[in-house]
This record gives structure tokens, C-alpha cells and sequence, in this order.
């Protein structure tokens, strides 16, 4: 009987583990983007992500239930977090958008320097514009371009993530995506 | 479609590389596994169904031998049945406590012995009228 306890309780710490090491980096980036760059804050926010899906684990393992696709989990509860934390839009003033000012504090979070060589530096200031570029989109439309362009997650996936259909979903990214080339390349 | 995702690809291809940093990933780890042994996982006793079917069968079993045991009461009055409307009753007669017995067609009928008979008089028994006396002669 203890070897029956212990091995069920293997098996889903290692399902976790498993789970929580492959999707950490990628979800610590999902919020990082979300949340205009507060690495503390997207660290205290993912260690959350993780210690609330293992709650939810245990819990359904008592009922005998199972989680089926974690990575999603992880994802909703992430979204969760996000949207109870930051869940009303960030009122910028227009002076702070059209200077670019908004949210220039963040550029030093995003670590891409590896070797301070100048593609380094070039990529810095890439993902610097990006995360600025996308600071002026609504919460909406930059979760859903995180999900679909920085995270690599499906349209499917990320319907059942925000719970609307697959349809609505892609819709949203077409017209997130609009939205994006529109302040990259204003004019165009 | 396509032209979009490539392009919108391109884009973001650089933000991929954002990474955690070893002092965030170390502070992350620690808090989740801490977090982890300190809510191990509750596993669900393997004893308590079978428990639960071994409770059941000895309460199957109990009843099912102590059912014969209950004794009778013979002493239950007998239940008077009210006669429907076209069930025979006779004024002042008795009322019918159990199905009228059946006649059985194939028995024959006993013969009326002649020395039986009434003084004053036969019984007629062919044409017997429900309601009207057929003693013959008997006026």
C-alpha cells in the first residue's frame, strides 16, 4: 500500500516537473511581455503560475481527476494572474505615447545581450521597439499576439486558454496583427 | 495569411530570446519546490473502497438471513372485502369473503333424488328466473 502511495505520488510530481521545466522560460517571457517588463514582478507572478496549478493538481487527484494538457493550464492560470493584477488598461498619457517615453524604464529588463557584440545590441533595441510597440496595444490584442507570435501557441490552444471559440480567436489575431503593423509602421 | 504570420514572425523573432536570468531562475526554483514538499500530493487510501464493499456485502448478507426469521402474526384479523356492485349478495345474507367458487362444467350435475322432493310440490330446475320463486304447484 505505501509502494502504491508512493508511486502515484512519483508520478505526478514527475508530471509536473516535467511540465514546469519545459514551459518556465516560455511562460516567464509570456509574462514579461504582458506586463510591460517588471522582471521581479513576472518571477513572483510565474512562481504563482506554478504553485496554484500544483494546488489544482492535488486537488484533482483527490477527486480523481486529471489535468489533461498542463502546459494550457499553466497558461490559463498565468492569464488569470495577469488580468487580476493588471486587468484594468493602463490609462498613457498621449504626450508619453507620442514621445515613446511609455514604459522606456523596461528597456534594460529584456535580457538578449549574450556577448555585447553589436547583433547584440541590435537585438536589444529590436526587442526594445517591440515591447514599446506593443505597450500602446490593448491588453486584448497583446495577449493574443504574445500567445500566437512570442509564445508559438496554436489558435485552438489559445482558445481554450482564453475560453472563446477558435474562430473569434483568429479574428482577434488579425486584427491585433493590424493593429501592430500600424505602429511599427505608421503610415504604410 | 501567410504573408502576415511570416512577417509578424520576423517581428518577434528576436523577443523569443528573452530569457530568465540564473538568479531568477534559482529564486523561482526554490520557491516552487519549497512550495511542492511543503503540499505533498493526498493520495487516496486504496483500503477505503474495498472497505466500502465489504460494509455493504455483510449488510446484504445479515438481512438476507434474518428476513425468514421474522416471525409470523397469525393473529391478523381477516380483511373484509367490499362486494362490488355486480357481485352476488343476497338481502340479509352473507357477504362474500373470497371468490365465488367456480362450478366445473365437466362435472355432472348430481340428479335429484325423487324421494327428496317437497311435499306440495316439484322444483322446477330448467326454467329457474332469477328473482321469481318456481315452485310449482306450491300455491
Amino acid at each position: 500500500m505505501c509502494s502504491y502511495k508512493t508511486e502515484v505520488k512519483k508520478d505526478i510530481e514527475k508530471e509536473f516537473i516535467g511540465a514546469y521545466e519545459a514551459n518556465k522560460n516560455a511562460l516567464f517571457r509570456h509574462i514579461m511581455f504582458r506586463i510591460g517588463g517588471d522582471r521581479e514582478k513576472a518571477t513572483d507572478l510565474l512562481s504563482d503560475t506554478f504553485t496554484r496549478t500544483w494546488d489544482a493538481l492535488c486537488k484533482r487527484n483527490s477527486e480523481n481527476k486529471e489535468i489533461e494538457n498542463l502546459r494550457a493550464y499553466f497558461y490559463r492560470v498565468a492569464h488569470n494572474l495577469i488580468v487580476d493584477e493588471y486587468g484594468k488598461p493602463k490609462i498613457a498619457s498621449l504626450d508619453a505615447l507620442s514621445e515613446g517615453r511609455e514604459e522606456s524604464d523596461g528597456d534594460e529588463k529584456f535580457d538578449v545581450i549574450e556577448s555585447g557584440s553589436h547583433a547584440d545590441v541590435v537585438k536589444h533595441s529590436e526587442v526594445s521597439e517591440l515591447h514599446r510597440a506593443l505597450a500602446k496595444l490593448e491588453q486584448s490584442d497583446r495577449e493574443i499576439l504574445v500567445m500566437r507570435y512570442i509564445d508559438d501557441i496554436g489558435p485552438n490552444e489559445i482558445a481554450e486558454i482564453i475560453g472563446e471559440s477558435a474562430n473569434v480567436i483568429s479574428v482577434r489575431i488579425n486584427r491585433a496583427t493590424k493593429a501592430l503593423r500600424e505602429i511599427l509602421n505608421p503610415g504604410r | 495569411m501567410n504573408e502576415n504570420e511570416n512577417e509578424m514572425n520576423k517581428v518577434f523573432e528576436k523577443a523569443r530570446d528573452v530569457k530568465m536570468r540564473p538568479e531568477e531562475f534559482g529564486k523561482l526554483d526554490n520557491k516552487v519546490r519549497a512550495y511542492m514538499s511543503a503540499n505533498p500530493v493526498p493520495v487516496p487510501s486504496p483500503i477505503i473502497l474495498p472497505t466500502i464493499i465489504a460494509v455493504f456485502a455483510i449488510v446484504g448478507v445479515v438481512y438476507f438471513f434474518a428476513k425468514p426469521i421474522i416471525p409470523k402474526n397469525d393473529n391478523i384479523p381477516p380483511v373484509l372485502i367490499t362486494p362490488k356492485p355486480n357481485q352476488d349478495t343476497e338481502p340479509g345474507g352473507t357477504t362474500a369473503t373470497s371468490s365465488p367458487i367456480k362450478k366445473d362444467e365437466n362435472k355432472p350435475e348430481p340428479k335429484k333424488d325423487p324421494e327428496n322432493i317437497p311435499p306440495g310440490g316439484t322444483i322446477n330446475t330448467s326454467n329457474n328466473i332469477p328473482g321469481t320463486s318456481s315452485l310449482s304447484g306450491a300455491l
